[in-house]
């Protein structure tokens, strides 16, 4: 049972938090990072679930914790170049509004956070998959 | 025999726990997917709201486990 759903966890791994994170599928930048943001929230959820079980194993739930706390500045930023550039990544948006002021606000940066933050849900997917 | 009933006890005590936990991630998949093919098909960006209520989730989940992880790692700090 504990190898099923370890190969589970990893399907849903490879599959669900992509490891294609440069594909746009036809998402804009901003689709393709909330995309990334909900399967990560997932991958969350499924450590948190497993972090509240009575036999949940201590260093597995730290791991967890430490790629949780890695990727909040990822999520933070990249929400912040969004939210400063605008959908279609205006850099005139950033260099207008002080609070934006240094972002990169690329296509190519963008997707690299998206796929950093994909990477980290299926880092947690994989690592409970070990530990269950 | 008493052994085996153990066993098998143990085993479906995991079960219960586990499939349930399995199937939610697939829920979760499969609404994030359905969520942003209804953006590509409505042609626009997720609004404040959603961006929102997205975070608020990350951040409901991060209190849940970093609670679990001071109890299970109370020797461990917050980085």
């Amino acid at each position: 049972m504990k190898r099923l759903f370890g190969i589970a966890l990893a399907s849903l791994a490879l599959s669900g938090c992509g490891l294609a994170p440069l594909n746009l599928g036809g998402l804009t930048p901003g689709q393709n990072l909330f995309q990334a943001h909900g399967y990560y929230n997932v991958a969350l959820g499924a450590a948190t679930d497993y972090a509240e079980t009575p036999s949940a194993n201590a260093k597995v739930v730290a791991t967890a914790t430490d790629i949780n706390r890695e990727v909040k500045p990822k999520l933070e930023y990249a929400q912040k170049v969004i939210r400063c550039a605008g959908p279609d990544l205006n850099i005139e948006n950033v260099e207008a509004v002080a609070e934006c002021a240094g972002l990169d606000a690329s296509t190519s940066n963008v997707l690299r956070q998206a796929g950093l933050i994909r990477s980290a849900g299926r880092r947690i997917l994989l690592a409970l998959g070990k530990g269950v | 025999m008493g052994g085996a009933i153990a066993l098998i006890l143990g085993i479906l005590d995991v079960a219960e726990r586990l499939i349930p936990a399995g199937e939610a991630a697939l829920t979760g998949l499969k609404e994030v997917k359905d969520k942003v093919n209804q953006l590509k098909t409505e042609g626009r960006e997720p609004t404040d709201a959603e961006w929102d209520e997205l975070n608020a989730t990350t951040q409901a989940l991060t209190d849940r486990l970093e609670a679990a992880n001071a109890r299970l790692n109370p020797g461990a700090t917050d980085g």
